[in-house]
């Protein structure tokens, strides 16, 4: 490899690219990789057909995400067939901007519109914001604003999925690059990368040829797919890069010796924290070896003969001592989890809440009449904590209200929602895009329709545990802010502007625990029944 | 030698020189005021009218029947005010005694959340006063006594500049949207007519002349801008909030004006590790304690300083030597901080106190400073923090530096500062103000998660 002047010449074996992914520096950043790199690391996908046919129709398109999403990398894929097409190509909004002024950008863009020529941009989140806010007044920019507000859809088939111009929002932070499609390709990819096989054929390559062997086998991918499945269905994300980073690592660590105890297994590699990358820590939540099952741990714990057998390839190496220390009896754990044949077993006692969610958003919930009754009835008791029999068939709308900082002394409602009005439905790419990319959903949505402006909640795993939370009880001190937040926004949402006839009024006390209803005359001015609950 | 003990007439005439002293100095009197009390004045002087609101009262204060029962005949009892609201046919006769006894309860807790309604005020009783948590200009009564007319003073403020006038266009027009569910509860007990209510600032306190409201309205101008600001989200938002965010503002332009009478660059730094970084939170009780001890002394130069702001020298005299006047100077800026929400802890006993804001606070001052679909980055938005609120979290390169200049110090920005700003942060991220995409910016905005 040839680095800068006067940077060490690092002769390079055909494993080079994999180590400098595996050390994580800075010339594993986008800048330092060279084309050549590039080019091995770049995982083909219908987007970049679905850019070159859009654009070759004569459409626009702006690719907007986060930093390391692959927005540059992929308009730089497709630059000649774009250009070919007549297209004007902006490959980095922000490099463009002369201090933070976007008007560069939009000029170009309009000269594009005004010459009928398609316009291809890359941006990121804020760029294409500050971009969005100072064109708003061209006509162009107006259907760019409309597919921002809408960049996932629910339920049936919307007006709002299709493009109503000829441009074209493509929004790369909704690909996930843990989900299953786009994680096979890169392991592929990684495992059929023909410098990576001359370099194993070392001899002392024996512990990244056998970290290979274990992954290319059918049981250990599909454990580890299923683990990014579930890091997905938390809410979990990762960049292009900090996958390969994790990839390279799997197979020869972290180039650093004794960051983790087993440090030439691969599974210690997928585990081990680099407070650099998000990723090493949201893997925490899905350790196979922070789960416990009795029955498994013990096996393990006593090389019982349960598992002397049923390894994908071979048993790990037995512990040096008769007693497991943690990290020993960790790492036999992990290996348990991906390589035995009842591996999956691992997680047989792990959060039910997580495993539910999961299949939730995999279409797999049960009726959702019974969802949405039983989310009803949480949101609900996050405000009553008196049981009383209405409390999955309607929303109640309540509203604490004092001045001061403290906690409200109790919560009334005028006005309720019959659950029927609710339904849940899963998030998928509008129909403009569908055929873009593969979209993990990471959330479920408990919609309103038929109230002004389709309020919905978005329900993400942490909402999703708290409300199950709720259900079984937890006490509203005990409540996230951030999912406190997200219902009394709801609430209002439901409730902005609607005036019902309020006369039935429902009123918690929350110091006494008392919930009442109230009847008030039509007219409002006398208390005609006082009903008590609980 | 033990002092002469002051008669009536002299406390009352100390009490006159002590209130022309606050007029002078402080355009209101101070108490020890929460925000309810500050509604109940800012209400009455905006909208010049108010509502006896005698069975409000008298249902949301549970009161046993007294021991003399011959001589005193008053209808707070359940047993006597069930009977009087049945003839007034405000309760029907169905609902029992048990069940209206219940009623009474919910209707304290709903109408006495702040914990300002607690006494009888109607005869034969008289009380320090009553202030609802008033969900509507419908539940604003005559019966406070501790706002000092604290609101009389704003409004006084707000109306003498073009933008104040702006401000209170619009917090007029959101008292005009429908009120939240929380008005109709207690609606069969409030009054139909609405009485005219006469504003006895300038009598009590002295007239504030045009131009020290024109002095006090360009000092404040860019608070009077964001609060303009926050009337217009909130109207626009149609929460059921609306009116308590709305007071939290005026109190928190209120508590900025107060620090601004102690200094010229007030600065308070909020402490978002919550303790966990014992050099911020020495520094942030630090910034607190100087506002505190400013405010308290601004009385002082005030009157070394006035020649002629029209504080007579007999009645400095009378508020030098009154410890009690001095003390509740202190007590009104400690408790409005408090209560709303900038300060912690809460406990009169707590020596110490520092700057935390609470949830809803930020999202009053990030209401204030942000305009529909504005986004902002988190340093430019920490920028209109301190230069507005003068609230600093540690978000920009050079929070360092100016704590250095205000003899605040030393912390480090990244041990102490950056990890303090990045807690800031994650609040705005759970409250929904910001979003941080992956590139290490944070976007705040009112909907952050759909605004970018």
């Amino acid at each position: 490899m040839s680095k800068g002047e006067g940077s060490p010449v690092v002769a390079d074996d055909g494993a080079r690219l994999w180590r400098t992914l595996a050390a994580a520096g800075r010339e594993a950043t986008a800048e330092a990789l060279t084309e050549e790199d590039f080019e091995r690391l770049h995982v083909a996908g219908g987007i970049e057909r679905f850019v070159v046919e859009r654009v070759r129709a004569g459409g626009s398109v702006v690719v907007t995400g986060n930093a390391g999403d692959g927005k540059t990398h992929l308009l730089r894929r497709v630059k000649r067939d774009l250009e070919s097409a007549g297209a004007v190509v902006v490959e980095d909004a922000t490099a463009e901007m002369v201090d933070d002024d976007p008007r560069p950008v939009l000029d170009k863009w309009r000269a594009a519109v005004e010459a009928g020529q398609p316009f291809c941009l890359a941006a990121n989140e804020y760029p294409f914001y500050q971009l969005r806010m100072s064109g708003k007044s061209a006509p162009h920019m107006a259907e760019v604003g409309r597919q921002c507000r809408h960049r996932l859809a629910y339920g049936e088939g919307e007006r709002s999925e299709c493009a109503a111009g000829d441009v074209v929002v493509i929004d790369l932070s909704l690909r996930n690059p843990l989900s299953a499609e786009f994680f096979e390709t890169m392991l592929d990819r990684l495992l059929a990368d023909d410098g990576l096989k001359a370099a194993l054929a070392r001899p002392e390559e024996s512990a990244a040829r056998r970290n290979v062997e274990l992954l290319s086998h059918p049981r250990v991918r599909e454990r580890l797919r299923a683990l990014a499945d579930r890091l997905v269905a938390l809410g979990h994300r990762a960049t292009v890069r900090e996958l390969w980073i994790l990839f390279a690592r799997m197979v020869f660590g972290r180039g650093e010796r004794g960051a983790y105890q087993r440090a030439d297994w691969y599974s210690e590699a997928l585990f081990g924290r680099d407070e650099r990358f998000e990723l090493t820590e949201s893997l925490q939540a899905v350790d196979p070896a922070k789960c416990s099952h009795p029955i498994w741990d013990a096996a393990l714990d006593a090389r019982a003969p349960a598992v002397r057998g049923g390894w994908a390839l071979r048993a790990p190496l037995p512990a040096p001592h008769p007693t497991l220390e943690w990290e020993d009896f960790a790492a036999l754990k992990r290996r348990f989890y991906f390589e035995h044949e009842k591996g999956e077993e691992a997680f047989e006692l792990a959060d039910a809440d997580a495993g539910e969610f999961e299949r939730l958003l995999d279409g797999d919930g049960g009726s959702g009449r019974t969802l949405v009754t039983s989310l009803v009835e949480a949101i609900n008791a996050a405000y009553c904590p008196v049981r009383f029999e209405s409390r999955d068939q309607h929303l109640y709308l309540w509203n604490g209200h004092r001045f001061h900082e403290q906690p409200s002394r109790s919560f009334v409602a005028a006005e309720r929602v019959p659950t029927e009005q609710f339904v849940t439905e899963v998030p998928r790419l509008p129909e403009r895009l569908e055929t873009c990319f593969e979209y993990r959903p990471d959330h479920i949505a408990l919609t309103a329709h038929g109230h002004p402006g389709t309020p919905r909640l978005r329900i993400d795993f942490p909402l999703w545990r708290t409300l199950r939370r709720l259900a079984r009880g937890l006490p509203r001190k005990l409540i996230p802010e951030r999912d406190i937040h997200r219902l009394d926004a709801f609430l209002q949402e439901l409730g902005a502007g609607a005036v019902g006839a309020r006369d039935s009024i429902w009123s918690v006390h929350l110091e006494n625990l008392e919930l009442i209803q109230v009847n008030l005359s039509a007219d409002r001015s006398r208390f005609e029944r006082v009903r008590r609950y609980g | 030698m033990a002092k002469a003990k002051r008669t009536a007439a002299q406390r009352k005439a100390d009490t006159a020189a002590e209130r022309r002293v606050h007029g002078a100095i402080l355009g209101y009197q101070p108490y020890r005021m929460k925000p309810v009390h500050f509604a109940t004045s800012f209400l009455l002087a905006l909208t010049g009218r108010y509502y006896r609101l005698e069975y409000l009262n008298k249902a949301s204060v549970p009161k046993t029947a007294p021991r003399d029962k011959r001589s005193v005949q008053d209808e707070y009892p359940s047993d006597r005010l069930h009977s009087r609201l049945v003839d007034l046919e405000k309760l029907d006769p169905s609902v029992d005694l048990e069940s209206f006894r219940t009623l009474r309860a919910h209707l304290n807790a709903a109408y006495n959340n702040d914990g300002s309604a607690l006494a009888a005020v109607f005869p034969p009783y008289s009380t320090f006063g009553a202030d609802y948590s008033a969900p509507s200009t419908r539940y604003i009564s005559d019966r406070s006594k501790n706002h000092g007319y604290s609101g009389s003073f704003v409004v006084s403020v707000l109306g003498a500049s073009a933008e104040g006038r702006r401000a209170l266009g619009n917090i007029e027009r959101l008292l005009e949207l429908p009120p939240p569910p929380l008005a109709a509860f207690g609606e069969p007990l409030l009054d139909d007519a609405e009485e005219e209510w006469c504003d006895r600032h300038d009598e009590l306190y002295g007239a504030i002349l045009p131009g020290r409201l024109a002095r006090i309205g360009s000092e404040m101008e860019d608070c009077t801008v964001a609060i303009g600001q926050l009337a217009a989200n909130l109207e626009r938002l149609r929460s059921s909030y609306s009116m308590r965010y709305m007071v939290l503002g005026l109190c928190c332009w209120l508590f900025a004006y107060m620090m601004r009478q102690g200094s010229d660059s007030p600065l308070l730094l909020v402490d978002a590790l919550q303790g966990r970084n014992s050099r911020i939170r020495a520094q942030s009780r630090a910034t607190y304690a100087r506002a505190l001890d400013l405010f308290s002394s601004s009385y002082d130069r005030a009157f070394t300083a006035s020649n002629g702001s029209g504080i007579e020298e007999d009645d400095w005299n009378v508020f030098a030597g009154s410890a009690e006047a001095r003390q509740v100077l202190d007590e009104h800026f400690r408790d409005l901080g408090v209560r709303i929400g900038i300060v912690q802890p809460r406990s009169a006993v707590a020596k110490h106190k520092h700057v935390e804001l609470q949830a809803d606070t930020l999202r009053v001052l990030a209401y204030s400073l942000l305009d529909e679909g504005q986004v902002l980055t988190l340093p430019a938005f920490a920028a209109q923090l301190r230069s507005v609120w003068s609230i600093l979290v540690g978000a920009q390169a050079s929070d360092v530096d100016v704590l250095r200049a205000n003899r605040f110090g030393p912390l480090d920005h990244d041990e102490d500062l950056r990890p303090n700003a990045d807690a800031f942060q994650t609040l705005l991220v759970r409250l929904g103000l910001a979003v941080e995409p992956s590139d290490g910016l944070t976007l705040v905005a009112i909907d952050a998660e759909e605004a970018i």
